[in-house]
């Protein structure tokens, strides 16, 4: 939360036409009784106590796309902080096992959490070699499982069912972290990661 | 049984998981499966070898002579024997590979301290620590995971 006011009862509801509150907030949010998935609020740059005019002029459409950005946004901040706290464990239990912890695959890892929007949450272990690996898997069988070995370099294991063929299409190998999201794609398993 | 015999198809095997190859929701990864730099095979338990046919006696026993650190956040995942070589076998045609896996009974005369380890088990035919392909057979080896147990009681 920032510093800002945060009399947000006049935000709800998003269904509800937007009106000025006494001291306009810095938030905006949703009702969590009504939306317990995602009710929270988000502090978005909205002015420090003056209508924004927007809002005077009631375009609820606008409304709507920034309540559904303060949705992705919550989603993203959310996952970042399970997978920041899973993280620290990981580490926790590794310094149990003695083993390394790669800085640079971590690295790594994060420029790829942070890379594109809508990331599943993926399994995360932590290698022999001190590296992170993130697993996504379904029901099916198919997986993409990449450990990030630092300095850009990812080592793949891709599972993907073809719809033609009986057998499942296996696939192992490294790669730059750059170019991995093409690979995934290439396998047809970016739902898996992306949703 | 005596070292070297062969672990029949119907029989499981267990593998010590710590805590660092388990995800966040439980699941066992396949880098668990893969071999270490001074390991000729994947060091696992035979379960039946432990006697007694109730399977939470047979763990116990297990638990009580497996030389590892045992803590709250580590598992014993189970292996049946047969249908793991088959879709090892399967899994690694469709790499392009031949891979036959063999389950050899292998006890340990106590040790260092450690007391014999009457079930200790190898898993022989994985690929070298090294080798990219041993993420993929670890991966399928985890697929093939039919329990886990707590590696404490």
């Amino acid at each position: 939360m920032g510093a800002g006011a945060t009399d947000s009862r006049a935000f709800t509801q998003p269904e509800r036409r937007l009106t000025a509150p006494p001291a306009w907030p810095r938030h905006v949010g949703w009702n969590q009784a009504t939306d317990p998935k995602w009710g929270g609020f988000i502090e978005a740059e909205v002015g420090g106590g003056e209508v924004p005019t927007w809002v005077a002029r009631g375009q609820t459409a606008i409304d709507e796309v920034l309540i559904e950005q303060a949705r992705r946004w919550l989603i993203e901040r959310t996952l970042i902080e399970r997978l920041f706290a899973w993280c620290a464990e990981l580490k926790r239990r590794g310094a149990e096992e003695g083993l390394p912890w790669s800085s640079v695959s971590e690295e790594d890892f994060w420029a790829f959490v942070v890379s594109r929007p809508g990331l599943r949450e993926p399994g995360v272990v932590l290698t022999d070699q001190g590296n992170l690996r993130a697993i996504w898997h379904n029901a099916a069988g198919e997986q993409v499982a990449l450990e990030f070995r630092g300095f850009g370099d990812v080592l793949f294991v891709l599972f993907a069912r073809r719809p033609s063929a009986s057998r499942m299409a296996r696939a192992v190998g490294t790669g730059e972290l750059s170019r991995i999201a093409g690979k995934i794609a290439a396998d047809g398993l970016t739902e898996l990661v992306y949703g | 049984m005596a070292e070297g015999d062969l672990i029949p198809d119907d029989q499981h095997v267990l593998r010590h998981v710590p805590g660092s190859k388990i995800a966040q929701d439980g699941r066992i990864d396949g880098s668990a499966f893969v071999r270490r730099l001074d390991e000729a095979g994947l060091s696992v338990e035979w379960r039946e070898s432990a006697g007694d046919p109730a399977v939470a006696d047979q763990v116990a026993r297990i638990r009580r002579t497996m030389r590892r650190d045992m803590r709250t956040s580590h598992r014993l995942a189970e292996l049946p024997v047969g249908p793991t070589k088959s879709k090892v076998h399967e899994g690694a045609a469709e790499l392009g590979l031949a891979m036959d896996l063999t389950f050899e009974h292998a006890p340990l005369e106590p040790d260092g301290g450690w007391p014999a380890d009457p079930y200790h088990s190898e898993i022989f035919g994985t690929p070298e620590y090294d080798d990219v392909l041993a993420r993929a057979i670890g991966d399928i080896l985890a697929s093939c995971v039919s329990e886990r147990y707590s590696a404490v009681e």
